[in-house]
């Protein structure tokens, strides 16, 4: 189920792009461009081989921008990450040497993998937007989008992102399994070429720069504002909830929403924006009970049961 | 817990309707058929559905039934042990189907098939009507079933047809309103459910309280019976009262009605006198018209043989004479003039009067009927002596007093009370029956055979005559007369027959009279104590033809008293009546608005208003969102002002229009649910502008100009 309105055309260009190397995932393109555009991160939780290192590529290809991939591994150091100093003996200087971070698309390959430490390196580095290597603190390149992915199915040796840090993420999204017919067009595109070589560059950093902080600009009603504080609330008293969404919650779910209204051409939120990305926002800040699995009760189906519930606002402020 | 309860309630009134619906069936049948002890199936067809209701294991449930009728075979056929049933039931069919085709089964192998027919039906009204919420077949079946019966067979179905009505349309609503529930679970049953009890009471308070019309067909049953019948005796056991007669009819059970006048020839007489032909007598006046006194009192004298029958005590002069009939149609009793001696015909048949009715039949000697056409017979011509009459003591005869005075507890008062004014001031019997005779030749009676009304279930044939449409004809001046006469302690009996006719020729000294269908009369014979029955005319247009004269001692001016003298009378009843009404005048007007406004006024105003209530609320989507479209028309201000309030008032008209939006729904995915429905994106374009108008920041980029087109549109849309 997508929002019935078109894309703002220089977006519509980019989904167009990335389509012709990921067949049937639109709504997982704009989530992402929504997470682009409204300076947040995201979490691609899914199974080996459904298409997630394709789409950061074709992102960072539509862009022009450099992509680095960090495949994390237990014996990952944080200075895999950020990078290091090291001693030049020509200038006899410390020298920093910078590490995969830097970079303005990064994909952050099975994090949960690493140890805390490493991953605490990254999760602060998204959150800061920069590096601080031997005290000296470097602003990391703009745009900044850092796509995790996690595979949901081998626990095993794994380091579990605590809920601190999985709340860095602006949304968490699914691939997901192509349809059949989806899946053949796949095959078909895939026959003669590599699709990805074919691609090339639509939009230009500063365009997406300039879209970035029109984000800002995008009006948030005091009617919308309420909508969304009410699901939020709603979430923290939900039988099934351990721990609802914090506050941190509702600013990106607000962020989001105004990144969402912008991609689709509208300078201000309606609440079909907010009910759009609440899942995607929302449902991986929520602890659920562990006895709420008995009743087949996940955090998506919470959210479900919160936009049910939740009247949506249709009048101005009285 | 509560749940299951308002369940089993739902559940109950579908098998209730059904089982009532079936037991409509049962209750004719002990009239049209010799089927006794109903109460027994009903009962049996209400368990079927209380079974059916329990939803209770099949086997449990037919264990229950199979053990009731077991039961009920041993109950009505009194078999000493229940046990030994089974092998009297399969003794009583082998031996059935061992009789041969024409035997019948025995009772209790009828009884029990009755049984399996109706646990069989039962299962198809539960099937049609709880089930399938089907009422139509089952009910318009029954209708007719009902329509059947009371046109052919004894049997009324009055009742049974208003209570299908009343019921049936409710079961009809109720029962469409639970098939459109299952069709559409957010269908606002509530409302449907108070709909259907409210329309079927309103209607039928409506139809109570209103005036009814008569029946505007005549009896089909009647009509192709008289078809085929003989002119005289035709609607003998006619059904409905409201039939037009012709000529001499026996059943008076129920007078009124229009007449219509037949032309043809019942009997011939050859006679000298002058006189009336007499049938019968009948006593018991009902309110609706007269029953014959039950007696079994019967006279029989042979041809030629001598009536001993004392017509008059010999205070009244009589002569003899001699008259010759010749009928038309072959009738089973004669018509024969008051003072009859001796009746002689060609045929062997030997007379049998009913001395109640004082008819007389004419039978062979096995006392079966035998009609004949030809008679002769001899009467004595009485001349009464007013003087006598006068002095005639009050009755004593209690017997007599008790039969001739019965009138009906339902007898308005006013009927009395104006025998009482006519009466008064006259000092003996006589003159006060006279006085009531003369009563009707007033201008205000007029004969009348068409325009003739017949009395309501709650109104008195005399009473409504006497009052209310003053116009009638020998049925209506003639009872009337005897209730009056009887009211008045004084015994009458009303007779009925045929005037003298019409008279043809005379020859040698013998005058031919024509008796025809439309001669059928009907008047007054009163009680003197003394001298016996004496007839009075009260009918217009219609002269007494016996003699009454006045003894040496007697004024003069009552010579001819059979003659109409209209001048003597009005005054009393007439002054009384004006004095009567006059202090109705100082009353308040709220009292006699008070009286005016009976409980059937209040009811046809409260029908009335409902109805009117019910077409503004059941019209609403035409006048309503015509209304919003005025509404918002006037307002001409091209601002988030106008399309807030109007988009608002757009979404509550879509919302009666049946679409609503379910509260978490957005209006975008709300306005895409309209425009599938509507077959348009009109709503989805203004949605967009209200968008704009409630979440923007700034409302100067609304076309408000296409908005209110869209806007206008829409609502044009929910028009129905």
């Amino acid at each position: 189920m997508t929002i019935h309105e078109p894309l703002l055309p220089p977006f519509e260009k980019v989904v167009r792009n990335i389509e012709q190397v990921i067949v049937g995932k639109r709504e997982v393109i704009i989530l992402s461009l929504t997470a682009l555009l409204a300076k947040g991160h995201v979490l691609l939780e899914d199974v080996p081989g459904v298409g997630k290192t394709m789409l950061v590529r074709a992102l960072a290809k539509s862009f022009n921008v450099e992509l680095k991939r960090i495949q994390f591994t237990p014996d990952l150091l944080p200075s895999d990450v950020i990078g290091v100093s090291v001693y030049n003996p020509k200038t006899q200087q410390f020298e920093y040497k910078p590490g995969p971070i830097v970079a303005h698309i990064v994909l952050a390959d099975e994090i949960n993998r690493t140890s805390p430490k490493t991953q605490s390196a990254l999760l602060e580095a998204m959150e800061e937007g920069s590096v601080t290597v031997d005290g000296v603190t470097r602003a990391l390149p703009q745009p900044f989008l850092v796509m995790a992915t996690q595979n949901p199915i081998e626990y095993e040796g794994t380091y579990p992102l605590p809920e601190a840090q999985l709340d860095r993420f602006l949304v968490k999204l699914h691939m997901g399994y192509p349809s059949p017919d989806e899946e053949i067009e796949m095959l078909n595109r895939l026959e003669k070429a590599a699709p990805l070589s074919e691609i090339g560059p639509v939009m230009l950093l500063d365009e997406l720069l300039a879209l970035q902080r029109k984000v800002m600009d995008v009006h948030v009603s005091h009617t919308v504002k309420r909508y969304i504080v009410e699901l939020v609330q709603q979430s923290r008293q939900h039988e099934a909830v351990y721990l609802g969404v914090s506050p941190r919650g509702s600013v990106a779910l607000m962020k989001a929403a105004q990144a969402y209204a912008c991609i689709h051409g509208r300078d201000f939120v309606i609440p079909d924006d907010v009910q759009q990305l609440a899942p995607y926002v929302l449902a991986h800040r929520l602890l659920i009970r562990p006895e709420a699995q008995w009743d087949k009760l996940d955090a998506d189906a919470v959210i479900r049961q919160l936009l049910a519930r939740t009247p949506v606002p249709v009048q101005g402020r009285r | 817990m509560r749940r299951l309860g308002t369940r089993m309630l739902s559940a109950m009134l579908p098998n209730a309707l059904a089982a009532w619906l079936l037991t409509e069936w049962l209750w004719p049948l002990e009239d049209v058929t010799d089927t006794a002890h109903i109460r027994v199936f009903a009962a049996f067809v209400a368990l079927c559905f209380g079974m059916y209701w329990l939803r209770l294991p099949i086997w449990l449930a037919a264990l229950g039934k199979a053990g009731y009728i077991w039961w009920a075979l041993a109950w009505l056929f009194s078999f000493h042990s229940a046990p030994s049933l089974p092998y009297a039931l399969w003794r009583d069919g082998v031996a059935w189907l061992q009789g041969g085709r024409l035997s019948m089964p025995s009772d209790a192998m009828r009884t029990f098939a009755f049984f399996l027919l109706l646990w069989a039906i039962s299962f198809l009204f539960h099937w049609l009507i709880v089930q399938k919420k089907r009422w139509f077949v089952p009910y318009a079946l029954t209708v007719g079933y009902i329509a059947v019966l009371d046109t052919f067979f004894p049997y009324s179905g009055n009742d049974a047809i208003v209570r299908l009505v009343a019921l049936g349309f409710f079961a009809f609503v109720w029962l469409h309103g639970e098939r459109l529930q299952a069709k559409a679970p957010s269908f606002r049953i509530g409302a449907w459910r108070a709909a259907a009890l409210f329309i079927p009471a309103a209607a039928l308070a409506a139809g109570y309280a209103g005036p009814k019309l008569p029946p505007q067909w005549p009896d089909p049953v009647a009509f192709i019976r008289s078809d085929h019948a003989q002119p005289e005796e035709t609607n003998d056991d006619s059904p409905s009262p409201d039939v037009a007669k012709v000529g001499y009819g026996q059943n008076d059970s129920r007078l009124g009605g229009p007449f219509i006048a037949d032309d043809t020839v019942v009997f011939t007489a050859k006679d000298r006198g002058l006189h009336y032909w007499r049938i019968e007598t009948k006593d018991i006046y009902t309110g609706k018209g007269w029953e014959v006194f039950p007696s079994e009192q019967v006279r029989s004298f042979a041809n030629g043989e001598e009536l001993k029958y004392e017509w008059w005590s010999d205070q009244v002069e009589t002569v003899e004479q001699k008259a010759e009939i010749e009928r038309r149609d072959q009738g089973f009793h004669l018509v024969y003039p008051l003072g009859l001696r001796q009746v002689e015909a060609a045929e062997p048949v030997v007379y049998r009067m009913d001395v109640a009715a004082e008819k007389i039949y004419t039978t062979d000697d096995r006392a079966n009927a035998f009609p004949i056409g030809k008679y002769s017979l001899t009467y004595w011509e009485p001349d009464f002596p007013i003087a006598a009459l006068r002095a005639a003591p009050p009755v004593r005869d209690p017997l007599l007093l008790k039969r001739y005075t019965q009138l009906p507890k339902t007898l308005p008062q006013r009927v009395r009370d104006l025998a009482k004014q006519i009466a008064a001031g006259e000092q003996t019997a006589y003159d006060k029956v006279r006085a009531i005779e003369q009563y009707f030749q007033l201008g205000q009676y007029t004969y009348e055979t068409k325009d003739v009304a017949v009395p309501k279930e709650n109104e008195d044939y005399v009473d409504q005559f006497l009052f209310e449409t003053k116009r009638g004809y020998c049925d209506n001046f003639s009872t009337s007369m005897v209730v009056l006469v009887r009211s008045l302690g004084i015994p009458a009996r009303w007779v009925k027959g045929y005037t003298s006719g019409r008279l043809v020729s005379e020859q040698d000294g013998q005058n031919l009279y024509e008796i025809r269908n439309h001669d059928a009369h009907a008047w007054v014979e009163v009680y003197f104590e003394g001298i016996g029955w004496v007839p009075f005319e009260p009918t217009r247009g219609f002269v007494n033809p016996y003699a009454f004269s006045l003894s040496q001692q007697n004024e003069e001016q009552q010579a001819q008293p059979s003659q109409p003298e209209p001048q003597e009378q009005p005054r009393v009843p007439l002054e009384q009546l004006i004095k009567r009404s006059s202090p109705e005048q100082d009353r308040h007007w709220w009292e006699k608005l008070a009286d005016s406004w009976s409980w059937k006024m209040a009811l046809s105003v409260f029908a009335m208003l409902a109805a009117l209530g019910g077409t503004i609320y059941t019209t609403r989507r035409k006048w309503w969102p015509r209304l919003t479209l005025l509404r918002f028309r006037r307002r001409q201000v091209d601002s988030p002002e106008w399309l807030v309030p109007a988009y608002l008032a757009l979404l509550r008209q879509l919302h009666d229009y049946g679409l609503k939006r379910k509260e978490e729904e957005t209006l975008r995915q709300y306005a895409i649910q309209v425009d599938r429905l509507f077959e348009t994106d009109e709503m989805e374009r203004l949605t967009k502008s209200y968008e704009q108008a409630v979440y923007g920041a700034n409302s100067s980029r609304i076309n408000f100009r296409e908005a209110r087109q869209l806007w206008e549109n829409l609502i044009k849309r929910t028009i129905s």
